[in-house]
């Protein structure tokens, strides 16, 4: 057992004031930040919010800025958790709720804006041809290709940690680019025209500057810029092309 | 019921690499772009020759000297990383951003500290 | 604030899901949500999902009709389980088109691999049959069927709690729900409503369920009166993280994993000599508990290894690569490198609302159906899983009984768009005004709490007790105790104390609901295990071990009544396979 010192920024809706509380808690280098969490819930104050679901890393609830980058609190152990502590100090774990999304409670922030974006470029598998009677076949060299793309949980950490995102807020955002990427490639889909449409706009594409916070955030290590690079790629070919 | 987003950001979240760059990169941007303005007045006073007599010895100073050094290095930054995001955009792998970056940054400060002599050695 | 819509769906699972798309061909179809629809629980269902495709060797449906069938313990119906095996290849297909990245063989085929208790040939030996997006097929399944819905239209409302369900004179209405972010009451009225909110893990200590697994639709069901049935079958995973109880999917040991004791035995060879660590899960959760009981755990502790060592480091990196991640994260330890210890956790609940093959809720051993009332998924007891289900069958028990549930409510607003439906509607609207006000009430009430139990400590207490009383091992005495505590813990619940007292994004508001619905649930599960004096799959009685096909062929029914739970019987559906001793 160690003694942790959990530094929490909290959101009061009614006051719509911020303000920061700290606690003490004993725990195991092992555990995760979200059983800190849990722990003062339970036990110290039962008016502390946040969001938290399958506990493993899977459904994306509990993203939330850890010393000062978005990770899931139920995927980051305290062990490796950098806020170091000194013989005098007990080691600091400073959460806040995501950034640049308005905050509704304490760590709850209001993701409506972030699944909207991601309804703008078409998420769907879009294919018109009569499909065969049995599957689609897709070789494993061209599934490759989706691979990555099909593993993001949607936790918003990306799109809260992208300095453009930050100061445009019509900024599609490295999640929603992801997600046209992940149909694009894929090779059962016949929809890249009229996908990268809604991609290339003003908010769009263009926009992302190769900063790479989304793949320091992301708590599923996809390289999101590379797959952005890639679709930026392909625009400027297909432009080219006519 | 809600807020407007945190406007400390920059000061709370943590840098990476890429934001360094990314940074670094829009500074040195903006420096150049007003340098350019500045270069282009002094060279339009060269006319005269008694202007540029006066502007050679100007140029001289130590302190001037430091400046061009500088000026070196504002370059030095904004042209290798453009470089370093021309080599991601073309296909250069995503992965070695970091890498690239450090190279970039050493490439830069050999480039720098040799110029930098260069540029001292020719006070008079 | 009152909403209108043809059909309401309770749950953004794969069976929630699955019906709004069949069902968004008639009427509006509104999805409500505890969490974001992306977020719900199935998407950490990770090993796959089966279907006799035949694309690795040959396969039948027959065959995989036989293994669920012997999975169950002979008390799945069977005309459900022939439904079901049947329409898995056209199901499986069906999700292919709409977009579902499944693995691949080199000839670009959906890819297969072994299940536990899957097996070729009525059982001669371990079959492929488990078609897998890498170790994470839940949730790209999941991501397919929330795209496809948008593409449908089907109306998404996140975050709502359900309060209440309204049913007036043997048909329901509609929902009251709580909206999180504001800590308004709603109330949604319906010609249909389907319930698919998904099981109730969180009663147990250890689990692999998500925190909003607690069951809550089940419980509300209940206390209006419908039956649930089957509630003594739990099914516990064997292989849980230890210490943690996050799931390690069976796909490890179809891809070759092996189980091993202190001693560095395989014991499941011991156990079932066919098919060894490929075994059902009830038969696996008895023998590693066995093992650990008699001293054979790792260094005398409480866990054994599942060891993955020999697997060829390429199948552990595209096939398992999810679990490598969870134990290097949680674990500190790499697969390919080390054993990983593992303890059986709670995992599925074979139990549930009773339904007809069709999803219409029943509310007897009659078979009466409750009119504008669906069921689908884990929440659901078609019965397809008996008294214990096999790996691989709930994506497909999902999608399958989804779709036909879907099909049924299409078909029945179809019916109902001939004109009386307008009437309807405000008579479901007025029946459902006293029901708002009584969780008004509720929730007044709850807030106003300022008693000293902690609310922390009855959930805790009551997990702990399920764990150690109801789990895989069960017997009479420690059961009727089990209910002694649950009953003093319900007491204890009326003396909680609540810090939050406001209404916007209330969470404590909701475990304290949360905790109501556990303790009905945990208390109808105790129940029906004392009941049921035999053993049979995922229920295992030390003190009536062996299984008793003459009085226990049978499923049950648990019905609230004012004082005791009164328990009814209704046969079990045998259409083809004889019952006979389950060995493997």
């Amino acid at each position: 057992m160690k003694r942790y010192t959990f530094r929490i920024k909290r959101f009061d809706p009614e006051k719509e004031n911020f303000r920061w509380d700290e606690f003490s808690v004993d725990m195991e280098p092992m555990e995760r930040v979200l059983d800190g969490l849990d722990r003062i819930k339970d036990y110290a104050d039962g008016s502390l919010t946040f969001r938290r679901s399958c506990g493993h890393g899977i459904c994306g609830s509990c993203a939330m800025k850890i010393n000062g980058r978005n990770r899931l609190a139920c995927q980051s152990l305290l062990r490796d958790i950098e806020g170091r502590g000194t013989a005098r100090r007990a080691p600091t774990v400073v959460i806040e709720p995501l950034e640049a999304f308005p905050v509704i409670k304490d760590l709850v922030v209001d993701m409506e804006d972030f699944f909207e974006k991601n309804d703008l470029v078409l998420p769907y598998l879009i294919n018109d041809e009569p499909p065969p009677e049995r599957e689609r076949l897709q070789s494993p060299s061209e599934q490759e290709m989706i691979l990555e793309s099909i593993t993001c949980i949607m936790c918003g950490s990306c799109t809260s940690s992208c300095p453009i995102y930050w100061t445009d807020s019509q900024y599609l955002g490295p999640s929603s680019l992801l997600k046209a990427y992940r149909f694009i490639f894929d090779s059962r889909d016949r929809a890249e025209e009229e996908r990268l449409e809604k991609v290339t706009g003003v908010h769009g594409l263009w926009r992302c500057h190769s900063i790479f916070n989304c793949v320091e955030s992301c708590p599923k290590e996809i390289d999101i810029t590379g797959h952005i690079t890639e679709l930026k790629r392909l625009a400027l070919k297909n432009r080219f092309r006519s | 019921m809600t807020v407007k987003p945190n406007k400390k950001i920059l000061r709370s979240y943590k840098w990476h690499t890429g934001s360094l760059a990314w940074i670094i990169h829009r500074i040195t941007g903006i420096l150049l772009f007003f340098y350019i303005f500045l270069h282009l007045y002094l060279i339009n006073k060269l006319k005269d020759p008694e202007e540029y007599r006066a502007m050679i010895t100007f140029m001289n100073d130590p302190v001037i000297k430091l400046g061009e050094i500088a000026l070196l290095g504002l370059v030095l930054a904004h042209s290798l990383n453009g470089i370093r995001l021309t080599l991601i955009d073309t296909g250069v792998s995503t992965k070695l951003h970091k890498i690239i970056f450090w190279a970039s940054a050493c490439t830069g400060f050999v480039i720098l500290t040799i110029g930098g002599l260069y540029i001292l050695r020719g006070i008079k | 604030m009152t909403h209108q819509f043809d059909t309401v769906i309770i749950g953004s699972g794969l069976a929630g899901l699955r019906a709004a798309l069949e069902a968004a061909g008639a009427g509006n179809v509104a999805v409500l949500s505890k969490l974001y629809p992306t977020r719900s629980h199935s998407t950490t269902a990770q090993g796959g999902i089966g279907a006799a495709l035949g694309n690795e060797e040959p396969d039948k449906p027959e065959w995989h009709f036989y293994d669920t069938v012997k999975g169950s313990d002979f008390l799945g119906d069977q005309d459900a389980i022939e439904i079901m095996c049947g329409d898995a290849i056209r199901a499986i297909i069906e999700l292919e088109h709409m977009g579902v990245p499944f693995s691949r063989t080199p000839e670009g085929r959906i890819a297969q691999r072994y299940f536990g208790g899957h097996t070729k040939d009525f059982g001669t030996a371990p079959v492929r049959r488990a078609c897998y997006s890498a170790d994470r097929t839940g949730h790209a399944i999941v991501f397919t069927l929330y795209e496809q819905c948008q593409l449908k239209g089907v109306k998404f409302f996140p975050e709502l709690f359900v309060l209440d369900i309204v049913i007036e004179n043997n048909r329901c209405h509609g929902v009251i729900v709580l909206e999180i972010s504001t800590g308004e009451i709603h109330i949604f009225s319906s010609k249909v409503t389907l319930i698919a909110s998904g099981g109730y893990g969180r009663v147990f200590k250890t689990t692999s369920n998500a925190y909003v697994s607690t069951g809550d639709c089940l419980s509300i069901l209940y206390n209006r009166g419908i039956p649930l049935e089957d509630m003594e079958f739990f099914q516990f995973h064997p292989t849980g993280l230890y210490g943690l109880g996050i799931l390690i999917t069976e796909g490890a040991r179809g891809e070759g994993g092996i189980l091993i004791n202190g001693k560095g035995d395989r014991f499941m060879e011991r156990y079932a000599p066919t098919i060894k660590d490929l075994a059902p899960r009830d038969m696996v959760c008895r023998a590693i508990l066995t093992e650990i009981r008699e001293g054979r755990g790792i260094d005398g502790k409480d866990y054994i290894y599942l060891d993955l060592r020999h697997v060829p480091k390429k199948t552990i990196k595209e096939r398992l690569p999810e679990i490598t991640t969870f134990c290097k994260t949680y674990m500190g330890i790499d697969p390919s490198e080390q054993p990983i210890p593992v303890i059986p956790t709670a995992h599925y609940a074979m139990g549930g609302i009773p339904t007809d093959i069709d999803g219409r809720v029943l509310m007897d051993e009659k078979g009466s159906v409750m009119q504008g009332l669906y069921s689908a998924g884990e929440c659901a007891c078609v019965s397809v899983h008996g008294a214990n289900r096999l790996g691989c069958n709930s994506l497909l028990d999902t999608v399958v009984f989804g779709r036909k549930a879907g099909r049924a409510i299409k078909e029945e607003i179809g019916r109902d768009t001939a004109g009386k439906n307008k009437k309807e509607d405000i008579v479901g609207a007025r029946h459902a005004v006293p029901l708002l006000e009584r969780s008004k009430i509720m929730i007044d009430s709850i807030l106003k709490c300022n008693g000293k139990e902690r609310l922390a400590n009855i959930r805790t207490e009551l997990q702990d007790r399920m764990m150690e009383h109801c789990s895989v091992f069960r017997d009479e005495k420690n059961l009727k105790g089990l209910i002694e505590s649950i009953r003093n813990l319900k007491e204890r619940t009326k003396d909680i104390y609540l810090k939050d007292k406001t209404r916007k994004f209330n969470t404590e508001l909701i475990d304290a609901i949360e905790l109501n619905h556990m303790l009905n649930i945990s208390e109808v599960i105790a129940s029906s295990a004392i009941e049921r004096k035999e053993s049979r799959g995922a229920h295992y009685r030390e003190d009536c071990p062996e299984r008793d096909d003459t009085s226990w062929l049978k499923h049950t029914l648990a019905f609230k009544t004012d004082k005791e739970i009164e328990f009814r019987y209704k046969p079990v559906n045998i259409t083809r396979f004889k019952p006979e001793e389950r060995i493997y």
